[in-house]
């Protein structure tokens, strides 16, 4: 289905306005550019039957003159050049919630009223931003104030209203840093653990210039050995480092844990480290929550949907009268304690900033005095 | 199962027993900076000869060139592409080898990568591309080298950042590399995407895969086994990884490795969505071996591998449609074109994984265009190329194809067995007579499905549970032994027109040519030339080493070679035992090799002692022994578990060095070691060491960690024990007796003394 361009349309976004300049022989004045993309759509389940895409249709206009021949890029996907009414299809995933970024990728070719553009106007095309939301659809939007503070509820769902997948667990969680025999952080280390029955093993992203590095981890092995032994082995580069055989690592049964490795000076064996539990494990699921002014809105609560979708957010009383928008968020999350279909949401995992590709400004709520 | 990555469970932890010293492992003792992760396509020592710039087949193409109209950038005398052609249908135009010269087939030249680069793991299933006299082949942990077609001289070696953490990888080959835009493309066990000039083997660019396929990263279970195909500038790439729950895909790049497709291709749902939310480790549908290509119609069609957990579908419940499956898109947008599914519910790991082959054939009396697949149950589908209409359905291939629903506790023996029928094996397609070649494993297994709830409890991502008891993927019947057959399938009728059996599972596939040869490498070792439309085996030549992969043939002045390399993979035949390439040629020396052993080889355990004595290995250096003391968590006044000198004695010879590492696990005491005289039983309480640094410089903190090296003196009994106050007579300290400089380092627990073997070298 083609979704076209609607006027005065909420996801339009107008940014990369040039400086005016007199208008050259035969060029359109500078002006303000726009991609004009159509209104949010709603997730879709999957289907076998289709490579569950969503294609659309979006406009590349400068001063509400369509560009002709660009290339704009979705999710850094480029289109074909830009049509000679501005158009550019794209298409999205239709299953799962997402911002998709759209923005100009070349302007070399292009063209407004068959004239090439200036620098400044192809300055104002490239600065260009637009986004497309996919997001589960929300309904049945309430707000209160309560002694506790301002309590949104609604409920979340599909497109067939359906409700959404809930919350679940995803992994248990290993984190530490890696440093080497003076101490010092190692970057781009990798950092494998693997159980004795399994001959299967959890790599880690590489760790960051400070040496820290967070890995999926099972946490337990199926015996019902408590705690569990690993072997854990560390990759830099082209060395790897391991533990003398049989030398294991003890874990905390289906705990996430720290574990801060030392790398040895060339000859010494690796030190056998000794892990930290960290109580509580990684989830996924849909969140759905608040924002202003393009950060998040920090709750004073903040539920899971439940298994029909219902979902309530309690924002602090000093928030009354202003008007904020709802986000989505699907991620992994680490909590502290379990994450249950209704139940609350760690606020110690609050984010601290919107991710551009969550879709944001789903709806939008006056919050009453 | 697609072994991209993780192979069979045992051997993975043998290699980890082997690799897990408790030292730096570095691959080539300890100085490879000159090839280095952090050179990215270096040079190695004398690789400087640049290769002949690959020359288009049918014309020039300009860079980035993309669309309908891009030439195919190699000629007939090529091999460009991982089956020949972009249909798979591994077919050679060359007919300069005929029935009645093949056995004049001799091997022209054998390159031994590990001779080139110690560093090349063993094993082999690369499937080299010939493009302009030069062979671009692929190694195990993501080496390419450029080999002269002519001489086997090596033009230039690639070398991958970051090898260390495939050794973790119990199978990790690759199977080769695409070429087109004047590029050559490989994907890396670790997800990324990577162009190499050909002229010189250096980096041009690497992507993370993720980038464009969100999530697909190794961290989430992903690897890279397979060789990409680039067809009209397009790269097209899946992915390995069903064992961990990963969810499949298919993703089209430019050959600037930008996304061309505006999403990638998933094969199954959304993690934990559909059938996929029982269990957090559902999914599967990999894409692990590469796509086919009608250019006729640029449709590309794929096999998509089993859902997981592979042996209970009761935890994925339905058809888990998409897997198991031949899929149909567009070749440059992805679009679906139509899917067909060859075994829903699958409950013994049967994945569609053999690249289809796509070609025009006598179907039923009438020429028509069809897409075939065989699959790991070991039989065979036809489809119309279009329509995806069902033509052949489940024609069996196998001289025993029987397998029994799994129901849990039950041991249950199942033809074939999990390495499947066809596995990755590609199959040929000959015109002339109609038939399509397949070389197969006629293999069993015993399974035992485990019990569901077992399976589930506590499975979280990271997990790998297949669903078996006892084993990862079953284990041969007593009085069983795997074998191979050669089959040729009569497209028209869709029965077996001949069957030829051979000694070891068919891994690598075949390549016919166009004057009625199949040429077939077998796990035993042989290569073999067949009779296309007869089966009979007119030429066999022992190359010495399993095989497991296609042959590729080539021209060169006038000479028609075959190349194959061999080594083969550790899940088949024993194989996994070498690194080579053989190439072949008429008037070839035809001094064939010693066939391989087929037996598990002992596996090398140089410097290290095994169960169950820990902490104790040869060092790096020589003469050199390591030691690593932890202390305990608890307090207690112990080291390594150990107390008083009573049970565990070190031997170590005179005039050797000791590194110590000591790992106080502590957490309310400040501690560090000291080697001193024993006296008395007891050791002696001066706290001044018994040889120059034998002692921890420093208190070492609760969490800490310490170093320090000593070389042993004089002959006698010693101790190290801990320095801090009152723990040493407490009991926490080892016996070290120093012998003389003839003997070897033993480690004594109880009654049983365990060998530091120094005759095996280095650990590696």
């Amino acid at each position: 289905m083609r979704y076209l361009l609607l006027v005065g349309v909420a996801a339009v976004l107008l940014l990369g306005t040039a400086p005016a300049t007199p208008a050259a022989a035969g060029n359109v004045a500078t002006g303000q550019a726009e991609i004009v993309l159509p209104t949010q759509s709603f997730v879709e389940a999957w289907s076998a039957q289709s490579e569950n895409r969503r294609p659309f249709t979006g406009l590349l206009r400068l001063a509400g003159r369509p560009v002709v021949g660009a290339i704009v890029q979705v999710d850094g996907v480029r289109s074909g050049p830009t049509s000679p009414a501005g158009e550019f299809v794209g298409a999205v995933d239709s299953t799962l919630p997402q911002r998709h970024l759209v923005s100009v990728a070349d302007v070399s070719a292009a063209t407004v009223d068959g004239q090439p553009l200036t620098s400044g106007q192809r300055s104002a095309l490239v600065a260009a931003r637009g986004a497309l939301n996919v997001a589960y659809s929300i309904s049945g939007l309430k707000v209160a104030r309560t002694p506790a503070g301002i309590r949104i509820s609604g409920t979340v769902a599909q497109a067939d209203q359906r409700p959404v997948p809930t919350v679940r667990i995803f992994s248990y969680r290993l984190t530490g840093r890696v440093t080497d025999a003076n101490g010092r952080p190692v970057a781009g280390a990798i950092v494998s653990a693997r159980t004795e029955d399994r001959g299967y093993w959890t790599v880690s992203e590489p760790t960051d210039a400070d040496g820290r590095y967070v890995s999926l981890f099972t946490a337990s092995d199926e015996s019902s050995r408590d705690p569990v032994p690993f072997a854990i082995r560390i990759a830099v580069g082209d060395r790897l480092f391991g533990y003398l055989p049989d030398e294991e690592v003890y874990f905390k049964r289906l705990q996430s844990a720290v574990l801060d490795v030392r790398l040895p000076p060339p000859g010494f064996a690796t030190a056998l480290p000794a892990p930290v539990t960290q109580r509580g494990a990684v989830y996924q699921g849909i969140v759905v929550a608040a924002s202003r002014d393009g950060r998040p809105v920090r709750p004073l609560q903040v539920s899971w949907p439940d298994a029909r979708g219902r979902f309530a957010i309690l924002l602090p009383a000093a928030l009354a009268g202003s008007t904020v928008t709802l986000f989505e968020a699907l991620r992994p999350v680490f909590s502290h304690f379990p994450a249950v279909p209704g139940g609350a949401f760690d606020l110690a995992s609050w984010p601290a900033a919107l991710d551009p590709t969550w879709p944001d400004a789903v709806a939008r709520i006056a919050l009453p005095r | 199962m697609d072994v991209g990555r993780f192979g069979r469970g045992r051997l993975v932890a043998i290699l980890a027993a082997v690799a897990g010293v408790g030292l730096v492992i570095a691959l080539a003792t300890g100085v490879f900076s000159s090839k280095s992760g952090s050179e990215v396509g270096a040079q190695g020592p004398g690789t400087t000869t640049t290769a002949p710039l690959p020359s288009s087949g049918t014309g020039s193409q300009g860079a980035g060139a993309t669309g309908r109209n891009v030439p195919t950038p190699f000629g007939p005398d090529d091999w460009g592409t991982y089956g020949g052609s972009y249909t798979q249908t591994r077919q050679s135009p060359l007919t300069l080898v005929a029935k009645d010269n093949v056995n004049r087939l001799g091997r022209v030249f054998s390159v031994d990568f590990r001779r080139l680069d110690r560093r090349v793991p063993l094993g082999e299933q690369s499937f080299p591309i010939v493009i302009n006299s030069a062979i671009y082949v692929t190694t195990g942990s993501n080496f390419v080298f450029a080999i002269d077609g002519r001489t086997g001289k090596e033009l230039w070696e690639f070398v991958p950042s970051g090898t260390a953490i495939f050794k973790n990888y119990g199978v990790n080959p690759n199977r080769g590399l695409a070429y087109c835009d004047g590029k050559l493309f490989m994907a890396t066990l670790d997800m990324r995407l990577i162009s190499i000039n050909p002229r010189d083997g250096k980096q041009i660019k690497s992507v993370d895969i993720s980038a464009a396929v969100p999530g697909a990263r190794p961290e989430y279970g992903y690897s890279e086994t397979q060789a990409p195909i680039c067809y009209k500038n397009l790269v097209l790439i899946g992915a390995a990884g069903s064992d961990y729950g990963v969810r499949g895909f298919v993703e089209a790049y430019h050959t600037d490795l930008t996304p061309a497709w505006s999403t990638p291709y998933w094969t199954v749902p959304p993690w934990g969505t559909q059938w996929r939310s029982l269990i957090a480790i559902a999914g599967g549908g990999t894409v692990w071996n590469p796509v086919t290509i009608d250019p006729l119609t640029d449709i590309a069609y794929f096999s998509v591998a089993a859902p997981s957990p592979q042996y209970i579908p009761a935890l994925r419940p339905g058809p888990d449609p998409r897997t198991n499956s031949l899929v149909a898109v567009d070749v440059f947008t992805g679009k679906q074109r139509w899917w067909q599914q060859q075994l829903g519910a699958d409950s013994w790991s049967y994945g569609t994984s053999q690249p289809p082959l796509v070609y025009e054939a006598t179907v039923l009396g009438k020429k028509r265009k069809i897409v075939s697949v065989g699959t790991k149950e070991g039989v065979w589908f036809a489809y119309d190329a279009a329509t995806g209409q069902v033509i052949h359905r489940s024609v069996n291939l196998l001289n025993h194809n029987e397998h029994p629903r799994l129901s849990p506790g039950k041991a249950v023996v199942v033809y074939p067995g999990s390495i499947g029928g066809l596995n990755y094996s590609p199959s040929s397609f000959d015109p002339a007579t109609n038939f399509v070649i397949n070389s197969q494993a006629e293999t069993a297994s015993v399974l035992t499905q485990d019990d569901p709830s077992k399976v589930a409890k506590n499975a979280v991502l990271g997990d790998v549970r297949l669903g078996l008891q006892g084993s990862e993927f079953g284990y041969t019947p007593p009085g069983w032994h795997d074998f191979g057959s050669i089959t040729a399938l009569d497209v028209n009728s869709g029965t077996i027109a001949w069957k030829t059996v051979v000694p070891e599972p068919g891994r690598g596939g075949v390549t016919t040519t166009a004057n009625g040869l199949s040429f077939v490498g077998g796990g035993d070792g042989n290569l073999r030339a067949l009779d296309t439309k007869s089966g009979s085996v007119l030429w066999q030549f022992q190359t010495g080493f399993q095989i497991a992969s296609g042959p590729s043939i080539y021209r060169l002045g006038g000479k028609q070679y075959i190349a194959i390399t061999t080594g083969g993979t550790p899940t088949s035949s024993y194989g996994g035992t070498a690194a080579r390439l053989d190439v072949f040629a008429l008037g070839g020396d035809q001094t064939q090799s010693l066939p391989p052993v087929l037996t598990a080889a002992p596996l090398p355990e140089a410097g290290v002692i095994v169960q169950p004595t820990e902490y104790f290995g040869l060092g790096k250096d020589s003469r050199t022994v390591t030691f690593q003391a932890v202390t305990d968590a608890s307090g207690k006044p112990l080291l390594n578990g150990w107390s008083g000198g009573k049970k565990v004695l070190l031997t170590i010879p005179h005039d050797w060095t000791v590194d110590v590492t000591l790992a106080n696990h502590d957490a309310t005491s400040t501690q560090g070691l000291v080697v001193v005289p024993v006296s008395g039983g007891r050791p002696g309480s001066s706290g001044t060491p018994a040889f120059s640094g034998a002692a921890t410089t420093r208190p070492v903190p609760p969490g800490g960690v310490a170093y320090f090296s000593f070389r042993t003196g004089k002959e006698g009994s010693y101790a190290l024990a801990s320095t801090a106050p009152g723990r040493a007579a407490a009991g926490q300290w080892v016996a070290i007796k120093v012998v003389g400089a003839d003997r070897p380092p033993t480690i004594t627990i109880g009654s049983e003394t365990y060998t530091v073997d120094v005759t095996q070298g280095r650990p590696s």
